[in-house]
C-alpha cells in the first residue's frame, strides 16, 4: 500500500507566498511580532523593546505626531514615517488623542524620536520580509 | 521633562545603535563591535560637529540670562 504523496508544484505556493506578507504586515501593525512569527523572540523583544521605548519617549517629550498637511506636501512622507509604527499610532491618534505640544521645550526632540520609532519599523518590516522570502537568516 | 542635549543625544544613540547590531549583525561579538562603532560615530561626530560649529556661529549668541 502506498501513501498519498502531498500535492507537489503549483499548489503548495500559496502558504509559501501568503507567508511573507503576513509577516509583513504582523510585523508593521506591531513592532517585533513579524520576527516573533518567524521564531526569533530575541530580535523580536529588541525591536519591539526599541521602537516602543522611542514612541512612548517621543510622547513623553511632547513631539509631533504627524498628520497630512494639504497645504504642507512634506507632510505626507512624515505621516508615513510616523505610521511605520503600526498600531501604537493609531492608538496615541485616534484613542488617546495625542498630538504633541508646540510650546513644550523638547517638541522637536520628541517629533525626530517619533519619526525615528516609524522608520525604524519600517526597516524590521523589510527585515522579517527578508527572512521570511528565505533571502536572509 | 529631561532638556539635556547631550542626554537626548546619548539616548537616542543608544537606541538607534542597538537597533541595527541586532538587525545587520548575527553573532554576539560582531553586533557589540557594531553597536559600539555606531555609538562612537553618533556620539563622538556630534562633539567633534559641535566644537567645529563653536567659533563660527550661524546667528548671534543669544544673551545670557
Amino acid at each position: 500500500m502506498t501513501t498519498p504523496s502531498p500535492p507537489a508544484g503549483p499548489s503548495a505556493e500559496p502558504s509559501g507566498a501568503f507567508l511573507p506578507v503576513l509577516v509583513a504586515v504582523a510585523a508593521w501593525a506591531v513592532p517585533g511580532s513579524g520576527h516573533l512569527i518567524l521564531r526569533k523572540p530575541r530580535r523580536a523583544a529588541v525591536i519591539f523593546g526599541v521602537v516602543l521605548f522611542s514612541f512612548l519617549f517621543g510622547c513623553w517629550l511632547r513631539g509631533h505626531l504627524y498628520v497630512v498637511v494639504p497645504e504642507q506636501p512634506l507632510s505626507r512622507l512624515a505621516t508615513l514615517s510616523s505610521m511605520g509604527v503600526g498600531a501604537p499610532y493609531f492608538v496615541a491618534r485616534h484613542l488617546v488623542e495625542y498630538s504633541g505640544d508646540i510650546l513644550s521645550s523638547t517638541f522637536e526632540y520628541g517629533k525626530a524620536f517619533l519619526l525615528t520609532a516609524g522608520l525604524l519599523n519600517l526597516l524590521a518590516v523589510l527585515d522579517a520580509w527578508d527572512i521570511a522570502c528565505g533571502s536572509k537568516d | 521633562m529631561l532638556t539635556s542635549h547631550f542626554a537626548l543625544m546619548v539616548i537616542y544613540a543608544v537606541q538607534v545603535s542597538l537597533f541595527f547590531a541586532v538587525l545587520w549583525r548575527r553573532q554576539f561579538r560582531d553586533r557589540v563591535r557594531l553597536f559600539v562603532q555606531m555609538m562612537v560615530g553618533m556620539v563622538g561626530g556630534g562633539l567633534v560637529l559641535a566644537w567645529l560649529m563653536f567659533p563660527f556661529p550661524w546667528s548671534p549668541p543669544a544673551p545670557i540670562p
